[in-house]
């Protein structure tokens, strides 16, 4: 009785400081070539909330011509042949033939 | 088992990818007045990305890996992430930041910052390249006040090819190299420079799928758009999925974009 008493108290004090370094700041995942959580490659995803995206994507999949003027200034045409071309406020134009890319690309111009 | 997981999730991105090319290429596809949706962002889990978030938004990311530190016996646990955009990365550049709790239990002793820079590069016909690069375990707290700072360079190009049934299916490639990117494959646990590379798709409306490597493992991942509460992504992967070196890990994650 005498000896498992404090026995008993190492074990308890070793846990004890051993739990808040169970870590020691250590990253989870070691082995990750990012500096974002795990979780973080989901989150460009948030391009597609944008109304710019879903304005452009719904124009392009519909394969209607129409020209949508965003909040910042830039004007996007959806060409009868199905192209999209998006031009800048500064003057700079690009034309894509990929919906996709020029709907995420519109989603950063909001 | 851990094994048996990783072979089920290599397989998974083998059907899910065999489905979507013949669901989007043949009599599947939608014609006619109504438009066929746009397939979900591709995602590349366990590699980093230039692709930023939209500027202007914040993000929380709630990550659980089993077991910690890919050491067998450990526990799980997670990261916590809150971060912020600003910039524009088409004619300008684009900065993420965010705080970082490392490990859940006990919550908030040990942290760091990251910060990542992301600027477009090049916009071509049916694609869009970003450059970026990003440092971490930056300004660490708690036990992770002395930890080394990391950085990855990245560039990542966004494509888009529409099948022969004229549906559009999303890709994103990323190439890069970091300073703490390579895990030794003797079993020790130290972690090296070194290149990386990952590829992601969209399967459906809601699915993409990814694989990437470092120079000594393995990645496979899945990532889910919660249609029902927009801005809700969901992940599940394994990184190194042969345990190549002795460091396997199953991956949840949550991330809410506002």
């Amino acid at each position: 009785m005498a000896i498992r008493k404090p026995l008993a108290l190492i074990v308890a004090a070793t846990i004890a400081m051993a739990a808040p370094m169970a870590h020691a700041g250590d990253r989870t995942v070691p082995n990750t070539p990012s500096v974002f959580s795990p979780a973080f490659p989901t989150v460009p995803a948030s391009i597609y909330l944008t109304p710019s995206f879903s304005t452009i994507i719904g124009a392009a999949l519909s394969g209607t011509p129409t020209t949508v003027t965003l909040t910042g200034g830039t004007v996007v045409n959806v060409n009868p042949n199905g192209s999209i071309t998006v031009t800048l406020p500064g003057g700079a134009t690009n034309t894509f033939s990929s919906g996709f890319v020029a709907s995420f690309f519109s989603g950063y111009l909001s | 088992m851990r094994n048996t997981i990783g072979a089920i999730l290599l397989g998974g991105v083998a059907v899910v990818a065999a489905g979507a090319a013949q669901a989007n290429g043949g009599a599947l596809v939608e014609t006619g007045a109504a438009p066929v949706a746009q397939l979900a962002f591709p995602s590349i889990f366990g590699v980093a990305s230039a692709v930023p978030p939209r500027s202007g938004g914040g993000f929380v990311a709630l990550s659980y890996v089993n077991p910690r530190g890919g050491i067998s016996g450990s526990d799980g646990d997670g990261d916590l992430s809150v971060g912020y955009t600003i910039g524009n990365p088409i004619d300008g550049v684009s900065a993420t930041v965010a705080a970082n709790i490392l490990g859940l239990e006990p919550f908030g002793e040990d942290g760091t910052l990251s910060v990542a820079f992301s600027r477009l590069v090049h916009a071509g016909d049916n694609s869009i390249t970003f450059i970026g690069l990003g440092f971490g375990d930056l300004l660490g707290w708690g036990d992770a006040e002395n930890n080394n700072e990391t950085y990855t360079v990245s560039v990542s190009r966004l494509m888009g090819f529409t099948t022969a049934g004229g549906r559009e299916i999303p890709m994103q490639i990323s190439v890069g190299y970091g300073n703490e990117t390579t895990m030794s494959d003797d079993g020790r646990g130290t972690v090296g420079p070194g290149a990386f590379v990952g590829v992601g798709v969209g399967v459906t409306q809601s699915l993409s799928a990814s694989l990437s490597a470092t120079e000594s493992q393995f990645n496979v991942g899945f990532s889910l758009n919660v249609e029902q509460l927009p801005g809700l992504g969901l992940s599940l992967g394994m990184f190194d999925v042969t345990d190549n070196t002795s460091r396997q890990q199953v991956s949840l994650g949550a991330s809410f974009s506002f």
